[in-house]
């Protein structure tokens, strides 16, 4: 892998904040997304944030030194990763996402992007939302009414994934070709 | 005609025609009706009460019977009406059937005559089969033989009786069936039937599997193997173990198939234990239960396969790992689908184990 392709991924965790808080993806349509999109993209920020930035706690390395390792080999898995979902294990992807909006908007006490530990972010999203989420959810419900199918719901996301790509400087219908002759080779 | 000659009838039809319980239910029917066997008209319960049968059998037989034509209902009456039933014996048919019993036998004992003459002469057997025989197997006499037991008993009983059995007579010299013919036999009867195998009227039983061959080497050697791959060291020759062992060994079956049976349980994960119960089971006496089991663990040998997950070919429930392994994949497989430049290959995951192991270098130099 080269280094500007490392490079690619970990900026799209940087960019983040701008591309919600610039409205190209806005809260509404994100909670609107399809379940599958959601869990597919909480799970990719979780793998890089678990790749790519120190967001595990330090006690894993100073105290339990083996305990690490053993977690190390566990079948191919990331160590961190596995620490990142089993963390965020009991919570669902709504609230991950709510905690994710949380953070976005300095709402929280941490202040900050990306996460410095599970606990923290654990902690962010289990807390209980002010009244003014529950308005959102509100209208999220409507506009879901509106697009009862999930075919457009998923041509939605769709679009806003091309307007977050083009944030990032790359097209992304040419990406997905790319990736489904990969997977069909 | 009689309702006796009618019973009479009824009792001398072979036994292929006619049931045990049809014969005792038109027995009883020959009573109800007139001489000729006409306008009998007992009802069902009726003929429960006396013949003691149960209901159904009843009318079972009843059908029977109608099916054969040896009774025909007079009455016609229509479904749901309450006429009663009138039957009629067919006597014709009965009959028919007894003269031809009757025949078959003749033809039989004359048979039997031939082979008899065949014989060696017996110098000491005071019936000799000549004309002067006392029962002259052609006799008119009313008493005819029915049935090979009685003819059986009949000669035993002639050979110890003294009296002289005068030749073409009329008289009974015993009726049958119902007088005690079965006196116990002090003398030994001098023609004896068991002098020619073709006299042996009842045959006898196949001799059983001669268990002559010594099988002990083949036994030890099974066993022993047995022994080894399901790791029972303790376990000891047992006279069921060997009888299963033998029992296989004489179906034809190799000692070396034998042992691809063994490693056929061996190798099936159902019997060692990855079941609903959790049981294992590779015990002698279900390897080698029968043939067909022995094939079974043969094939299984040959054909299994090494499955991907062990898990799921086996239908358990999946273990912490695992499961998360599955979840983890299946996140990763929508990830990638919506976010392709995130996609990971092969190369990826080295470069970050790399990353990691150099973090861990680092950690490791700060603590020095």
């Amino acid at each position: 892998m080269n280094k500007s392709e490392i490079y690619d991924k970990i900026i799209w965790i940087y960019k983040i904040p701008e591309i919600i808080l610039e409205n190209i993806v806005s809260r509404e349509k994100l909670k609107n997304f399809p379940s599958h999109v959601k869990e597919g993209l909480v799970f990719k920020i979780l793998e890089t944030l678990s790749q790519y930035f120190s967001v595990v706690p330090d006690y894993y390395y100073d105290k339990n030194s083996d305990s690490y390792e053993n977690i190390e080999d566990m079948d191919g898995i990331n160590a961190t990763l596995t620490i990142w979902l089993n963390g965020l294990g009991d919570l669902s992807v709504s609230k991950i996402i709510d905690g994710l909006l949380d953070i976005l908007n300095m709402k929280t006490e941490y202040q900050k992007w990306p996460p410095k530990s599970v606990m923290q972010f654990h902690a962010v999203c289990k807390s209980i939302r002010p009244c003014q989420y529950h308005e959102i959810n509100t209208r999220a419900l409507k506009s879901i009414n509106d697009y009862n199918s999930t075919i457009k719901s998923e041509k939605i996301a769709e679009d806003t994934l091309r307007e977050m790509y083009k944030v990032l400087g790359k097209d992304y219908d040419k990406l997905k070709g790319e990736r489904l002759k990969n997977a069909s080779i | 005609m009689n309702t006796f000659q009618i019973v009479r009838l009824i009792g001398e039809a072979p036994k292929e025609f006619l049931n045990g319980i049809e014969t005792s239910l038109l027995t009883r029917m020959a009573f109800f009706g007139d001489k000729d066997g006409k306008n009998i008209r007992p009802g069902i319960e009726e003929l429960v009460r006396q013949t003691k049968f149960c209901k159904r059998s009843i009318v079972q037989a009843l059908s029977g019977l109608t099916k054969k034509n040896i009774i025909t209902d007079v009455s016609k009456r229509g479904r749901g009406s309450h006429k009663v039933s009138c039957y009629e014996i067919n006597v014709s048919l009965l009959s028919e059937k007894v003269v031809f019993s009757k025949e078959y036998l003749k033809s039989f004992k004359a048979e039997l005559k031939d082979n008899y003459n065949e014989l060696p002469p017996l110098s000491s057997a005071p019936h000799a089969l000549d004309s002067s025989a006392p029962h002259a197997l052609d006799s008119s006499a009313p008493h005819a033989l029915d049935n090979l037991e009685n003819e059986n008993i009949w000669c035993t009983t002639c050979t110890t009786s003294s009296a002289p059995h005068a030749l073409d007579s009329s008289a009974p010299h015993a009726p049958l069936p119902y007088t005690p013919h079965l006196e116990p036999i002090k003398n030994q009867s001098i023609v004896e039937f068991d002098a020619n195998p073709t006299f042996v009227f009842s045959e006898k039983e196949s001799p059983k599997i001669s268990k002559k061959k010594n099988w002990k080497i083949e036994i030890g050697e099974v066993f022993d193997y047995w022994r080894k791959v399901m790791n029972r060291e303790r376990s000891k020759i047992d006279k069921k173990r060997t009888a299963k062992i033998i029992s296989a060994l004489e179906h034809g079956f190799t000692v070396d198939e034998l042992k691809r049976a063994v490693d056929g349980a061996k190798s099936s994960p159902f019997h060692r234990g990855q079941n609903d119960r959790g049981v294992i089971y590779d015990s002698i006496d279900l390897i080698f239960r029968n043939p067909e089991k022995i094939e079974t663990f043969i094939c299984i040998l040959g054909t299994q396969a090494s499955p991907k997950n062990k898990n799921v070919s086996t239908g358990l429930k999946l273990g912490f790992v695992e499961r998360q392994k599955s979840q983890v994949n299946m996140l990763r497989k929508m990830g990638d689908k919506y976010f392709p430049h995130l996609s990971d290959n092969p190369k990826v995951e080295n470069n970050v184990t790399n990353l990691l192991t150099s973090r861990q270098e680092n950690k490791v130099n700060e603590q020095k």
